[in-house]
């Protein structure tokens, strides 16, 4: 297989073709996921974040892209479950309050092929909720990032309370918290008590990388 | 200096569309965009209190959640140039659904979700073919008399009875992009046009189909009476355009030119297209479709600064909002907002072509001094020629 016919078939969003790629990869040729990952999927993410960023790809190129790259792992998916190391786990969801999804899916699947397993809540996620999979993660790994998502104002409040029950649970020294989202920036996410603010889904990965000192 | 008034605010707004200095630049607020919320701790109530307005009804469009029917008081105290007119029952019927859910056009299902109502589960979500959009049994019958009931003899009276610019909101039949994600899912929608091109676009037509169907009808009635169209469709993120300019030509523009080159021949009205976010590679594209004004212009996001859009399109498109709801009506102080509305008045008020307007909605964050501070000033300093 080539590398480099994966990686430029994601960017350009040829979603078959990343598929067909990869399904060969895998059942035929016995490439290892991380393999795929490593030098196919993710470098191609991150070229379409910089274009992302320069303005030369747009939205719909994300979105393409995440849904090609989400086939891939569904094929890659029973390979991967026999002992793949992944670097670290992110505990994902939007916020109570809010269904708005887009920026919280394209994070994961970013942080997916960056390498790291991702415990997605969904949508409307109780401060409880996000405790409660916090405790459980903590058991199971070292490095454990709490990932809020808040697109609408006035539920930007509940992201306060998500960092109040993990005090109250005792495990907030445990992990450390990025909020991403429309209304949030930089000055709440200090005011709040969390630790990290991402401007975008690309933006974010970067810090969660550097906060597991990948 | 101050110059005496001596438009009425029909000829003001009109003048501007001509690119032509009116006598002060003209001011919008109410309706459904850049207008305000229905929602605390502040909203429309802080305002209408703030104003000494005595409570009334508030009825709300739904979607925006904004103030469908701002006071009179409230609208002749900030300068207003404008009434808006909606399309009588532009949802349809309305059913209130068990879960607390609503549901409106075309089975669009609405539930609230902080101070907005949002569509979800959409209702062609699991669709794979053609044949299914076409045998969707929740499509809208445009010939039911009760969207338009009322409708030609309140935009007759509105327009002969006072000399105000009278913006008719047609609705949800305005729209295409956002029917088609309030259907689909937004991010279906941008998927479609990539995995799907031809369900993409047959989607379209018979969204359009309907649409068009409706315009004919709710213009037949009143396009005569009214002076600007609200249509809609919002194309951009902060950061930039959902899609490449080349992209919007195939999945997006056509439909948009026959729908909206339909108003066209139905009145004389000018045409107003709200679409949000970072929209500035597509202004030349929407000006080919025949989009007059374009709202809300966010100058926060990237590539929408008020020099940039001004210099390079003047004469050709005009711009209505501009003035920042996403950071200086929320969080400034008066004195920063008289500033802000000082400089972009300046930038953007000389040779006309702008209407005065927030850049979105009023966040119910935005305290009602800073509201009355915005347009105070703009009715201030806005009178031409402008001397900022």
């Amino acid at each position: 297989m080539s590398y480099q016919a994966l990686m430029d078939a994601l960017v350009k969003g040829e979603v078959a073709t990343v598929v067909s790629i990869v399904d060969k990869a895998i059942n035929v040729e016995n490439k290892k996921p991380k393999d795929i990952i490593d030098n196919g999927l993710a470098p191609g993410m991150d070229v379409l974040g910089d274009q992302y960023d320069k303005g030369d790809a747009f939205l719909v190129d994300l979105v393409v892209a995440a849904e090609a790259f989400k086939r891939a792992m569904d094929i890659m998916k029973p390979k991967l479950q026999t002992g793949e190391q992944q670097i670290g786990t992110v505990v994902i969801g939007t916020i109570l309050g809010d269904i708005h999804d887009l920026g919280k899916n394209l994070a994961k699947t970013i942080l997916e092929a960056a390498g790291f397993k991702v415990i997605d809540l969904g949508v409307d996620v109780t401060p409880q909720t996000f405790a409660s999979a916090v405790r459980a993660e903590i058991l199971r790994a070292e490095n454990v990032i709490v990932g809020i998502s808040s697109l609408i104002s006035t539920t930007m409040l509940s992201v306060k309370d998500v960092v109040a029950e993990l005090e109250n649970q005792g495990i907030r020294d445990e992990v450390k918290i990025i909020v991403g989202g429309a209304p949030v920036n930089e000055e709440f996410v200090k005011e709040i008590g969390a630790d990290m603010y991402a401007g975008t889904a690309f933006e974010g990965v970067d810090k969660v990388k550097k906060a597991m000192g990948v | 200096m101050m110059t005496e008034e001596y438009m009425t605010p029909r000829e003001r707004v009109l003048t501007t569309c001509e690119f032509k200095e009116p006598d002060r630049v003209p001011i919008d607020f109410g309706g459904l965009i850049s207008t305000i919320l229905d929602a605390g701790p502040y909203g429309y109530r802080a305002l209408a209190k703030y104003l000494n307005v005595p409570k009334h009804p508030i009825y709300v469009a739904y979607i925006l959640n904004t103030v469908a029917n701002v006071d009179e008081k409230i609208l002749n105290r900030l300068q207003v140039d404008t009434r808006k007119l909606f399309m009588p029952n532009a949802e349809g019927p309305i059913t209130f659904d068990p879960d607390g859910a609503m549901t409106v056009w075309g089975g669009i299902r609405l539930k609230t979700i902080g101070n907005y109502y949002d569509p979800f589960d959409f209702p062609m979500r699991d669709f794979k073919t053609i044949d299914e959009i076409e045998n969707y049994p929740k499509w809208p019958n445009p010939e039911d008399p009760m969207y338009y009931e009322g409708a030609e003899k309140m935009f007759k009276q509105f327009h002969e009875e006072t000399d105000y610019c009278i913006s008719a909101i047609p609705g949800y039949c305005a729209l295409l992009g956002h029917t088609y994600s309030w259907f689909r899912g937004f991010d279906q929608w941008l998927l479609d046009m990539v995995l799907n091109p031809e369900f993409t676009k047959a989607l379209m037509d018979k969204i359009l189909e309907i649409d068009l169907e409706f315009i004919d009808r709710f213009f037949g009635l009143v396009g005569d009476y009214c002076d600007i169209v609200l249509v809609g469709d919002d194309m951009g993120t902060q950061e930039g355009p959902f899609m490449s300019p080349e992209m919007f030509r195939e999945f997006v523009k056509p439909w948009m030119k026959k729908l909206y080159g339909r108003i066209h021949e139905l009145t004389k009205a000018k045409l107003q297209m709200h679409s949000c976010g970072s929209i500035y590679k597509l202004i030349p594209d929407l000006i080919d479709v025949g989009v007059d004004i374009i709202n809300p212009i966010q100058p926060l996001a990237k590539d929408m600064e008020p020099w940039r859009l001004k210099n390079e399109f003047q004469g050709k498109i005009v711009f209505h909002g501009g003035l920042d709801v996403q950071k200086m009506m929320a969080f400034g102080t008066p004195d920063e907002i008289r500033e802000g509305a000082k400089e972009y008045l300046k930038i953007m008020a000389p040779g006309g072509g702008y209407i005065a307007a927030g850049s979105h909605n009023m966040e119910p964050e935005t305290p009602p001094e800073n509201i009355v501070t915005l347009f105070d000033t703009v009715y201030e300093y806005g009178k031409y020629p402008i001397t900022i």
